[in-house]
């Protein structure tokens, strides 16, 4: 099957000691924003704590655990600020990653065109439409003598033609008779064919004029 | 989430006993690894403990007082990893993995994800495919790490993507075509 053949074609991706670092990166980036989960989670425990401190009318407990909070809530946005810095480094670095790759191909696209321009001068551009409208020019006359001639052509043709349809539609009168004759007269057939065809010639004699 | 409805063999207290005829027993695991696969799929467990799902809902049935013993879950377990539908994951601690889709399903899912988000030729992290909001959408989000390996180890023999660690640091990353 398909997958048995792409799997002898199987090109191993790349990783380079770049891709390397890039993933450290991001790795940092991810632990950053586990850390700020982590604090959150804890965040939402000391909130949680500091309304049932209230609640009890432990003013003093409750003031200490809304000073850990506030730590906390520092902590966090620190964490955020550091991860928004390091996305805004990773999304720079792939910019000018993707911006070399442009670049590369911009430079084999340039080399592209101009080997295709240099096996084109634009002497022999022009002396190749020279050459073309010349043989436009000499196709159209050509059209035109044959449209000339063929209309006498196709007169003498069609008189042609018109005349034999006219023999063959108008046979000699005495064919016929011997024709309706034939089943009645069996005697002396020889006879009567002979002088119709003496009688025929005479026709085709006449018939043209 | 809506809750998981049981089969109707699940009320019924012999299906909770290892039946003794071959034939029976047969059809009984074949109903069991059924639930473990659609229980695991309803609420995204990619992997279980052998003693600590014997005494989860799934195993134990507290309506009709009646529970799968022990052995009885092994043995269930083993017919799924027999059948491909699992994988031992840590034979001591009789941790499984669960495939209610396999491994290389999953990569399929995840470079569908790749290609239709544009992440073709970036590096991602185990972390971001994980948990990232990105995937929140997606099955695979919050994917045994395990499975994620053995997913993409499947697209790694396509020639579909690389992974590897970072240089200072044993996390692993997957870089894509």
């Amino acid at each position: 099957m398909g997958c048995g053949f792409s799997r002898q074609h199987v090109v191993k991706t790349n990783v380079s000691s770049f891709d390397r670092e890039l993933l450290d990166l991001k790795i940092q980036r991810d632990s950053l924003q586990q850390y700020e989960q982590r604090l959150s989670d804890s965040l939402k425990n000391y909130i949680k704590l500091a309304r049932r401190l209230v609640a009890e009318n432990q003013r003093q407990q409750a003031l200490v655990v809304l000073q850990v909070k506030h730590a906390l809530q520092k902590s966090i946005e620190k964490a955020q600020n550091m991860r928004f810095n390091l996305e805004q480094v990773l999304s720079e670095i792939e910019l000018k990653q993707i911006e070399t790759d442009y670049v590369l191909k911009l430079r084999t696209g340039t080399k592209l065109l101009q080997s295709i321009q240099k096996t084109l001068s634009i002497e022999e551009i022009e002396h190749l439409l020279e050459e073309t409208k010349e043989a436009i020019e000499f196709q159209n006359k050509v059209t035109e003598v044959l449209g000339s001639f063929s209309l006498m052509e196709i007169d003498e043709s069609c008189e042609e033609e018109l005349e034999q349809l006219e023999t063959a539609m108008f046979p000699p009168v005495p064919k016929r008779l011997e024709k309706t004759m034939t089943p009645q007269v069996t005697e002396n057939m020889q006879v009567k064919s002979e002088t119709a065809k003496e009688y025929s010639k005479q026709e085709s004699i006449l018939l043209p004029s | 989430m809506t809750v998981f409805r049981y089969p109707p063999f699940y009320s019924y207290p012999p299906s909770f006993t290892l039946q003794p005829v071959k034939a029976t027993r047969e059809k009984q695991l074949k109903l069991w690894c059924d639930l473990v696969l659609s229980y695991c799929k309803h609420y995204k467990i990619f992997k279980l403990s052998v003693t600590d799902s014997a005494n989860s809902s799934l195993f134990a049935n507290t309506a009709i007082d009646r529970k799968l013993s022990l052995a009885a879950v092994e043995e269930v377990f083993s017919r799924l990893v027999s059948m491909g539908y699992g994988e031992w994951l840590n034979k001591e601690a009789n941790v499984c993995l669960i495939y209610w889709r396999r491994p290389y399903e999953w990569a399929e899912i995840i470079y569908d994800w790749v290609e239709r988000s544009g992440k073709r030729k970036s590096i991602l992290t185990f972390y971001e495919i994980r948990f990232s909001e990105d995937t929140a959408e997606f099955e695979f989000h919050g994917i045994d790490p395990e499975l994620l390996l053995r997913s993409l180890q499947v697209l790694e023999s396509q020639g579909k993507c690389a992974v590897f660690e970072g240089k200072t640091n044993d996390d692993l990353g997957v870089k894509f075509r």
